[in-house]
């Protein structure tokens, strides 16, 4: 299921203006949770300068003069005892870490995407409620995206990041 | 002739003493991204060198994984075929699509101390004989017809060259 993914960077040390040149890298699961990381690759550790083995589902892009960077992914499945979750790090142009933080989504988009579309339908619902969730239930109202769309076109999803830059 | 087919392995070290223009690039962009990369595990900045993360922070060997896809975009340069290693005329020949990237050593305050291994590993070569000190096998992907002309090529082992697998191939099986 196609996901747009935008994300706008703050600096909060000056009243919110948008941070250009930031690099920002993020990375997800897949539609039936796993990471790249973590997939046995052939010959035992190796990866494919294709990519396809190792590496998936994560990229880095610098914020452009309006703080934003647009990411094209899918939309991530669930993994047991997360809520669905995108990882986020932010980083100056100099390559300081400025921010690692995670992006929630809303429950009911989720819900329709994990109980219509395969293969998502494989797992059904999230098993952990963003409220029950060991990294958001404190947090929600900060890391919680928006997202739009339908599972016919596709989604995107929009998230303000601030950072003490 | 007995037959068998083989991949090779080739160890690339890149250090502060590397001169080619290839190597200074991944050298340089492997540097900056461990520093990047590094930060996650060393908020405090509390350990200097690789060596001590890796002994000191849980979890810290996933910096090769980390750092790795800088290199990507120089890997994609090599048109699959793995450098250094060439044959008697002188042409990369070894065809490679895997790779293993591996942090040697490095210093958050000193890029000197920087090193960096990349392993290569072939795709299968038909080994067919060994000509004195020379390896004459075929490269060629495609399926090899033995009632044909095979092309082939012939190369000498080298340092940091090795065989990493072997298979057999007995008279009546048809090569790759």
């Amino acid at each position: 299921m196609p996901l747009t993914i935008k994300i706008i960077i703050n600096n909060s040390n000056s009243s919110c203006a948008a941070v250009s040149g930031a690099l920002v890298d993020i990375w997800h699961c897949t539609a039936i949770g796993y990471y790249s990381e973590y997939t046995d690759t052939p010959g035992g550790g190796y990866a494919t300068v294709d990519y396809t083995s190792s590496h998936f589902l994560r990229g880095r892009q610098t914020t452009d003069a309006n703080g934003l960077v647009t990411f094209t992914s899918i939309f991530p499945g669930w993994y047991s005892p997360r809520a669905p979750h995108i990882h986020v790090h932010v980083y100056n142009s100099a390559g300081t870490s400025l921010l690692v933080t995670q992006i929630a989504f809303p429950t009911d988009i989720c819900d329709t995407v994990y109980t219509t579309v395969s293969p998502y339908s494989t797992k059904g619902k999230q098993d952990t409620a963003n409220t029950a969730d060991s990294v958001f239930s404190d947090s929600l109202a900060t890391e919680l995206a928006s997202v739009t769309g339908n599972t016919t076109d596709g989604y995107v999803l929009t998230m303000s990041i601030n950072v003490a830059a | 002739m007995e037959k068998a087919t083989i991949r090779l392995l080739y160890r690339k070290i890149i250090s502060a003493q590397s001169q080619d223009p290839w190597e200074k690039l991944v050298f340089e962009d492997t540097y900056k991204e461990f520093l990047m990369q590094a930060q996650t595990f060393n908020p405090d900045k509390k350990y200097n060198t690789f060596g001590e993360l890796l002994r000191n922070v849980p979890g810290a060997e996933r910096l090769h994984f980390l750092v790795s896809p800088s290199i990507v975009g120089y890997l994609r340069q090599l048109n699959g075929k793995m450098p250094n290693i060439t044959n008697v005329i002188d042409k990369r020949f070894v065809p490679f699509k895997s790779y293993r990237f591996e942090i040697v050593n490095s210093d958050i305050r000193d890029i000197s101390k920087h090193q960096v291994a990349i392993n290569f590993i072939s795709e299968p070569l038909t080994w067919y004989d060994t000509v004195g000190d020379l390896l004459l096998v075929a490269a060629s992907a495609e399926k090899i017809n033995e009632q044909e002309e095979i092309v082939t090529e012939m190369f000498a082992m080298q340092p940091f060259l090795s065989i990493y697998s072997l298979k057999k191939i007995h008279q009546d099986d048809t090569a790759i």
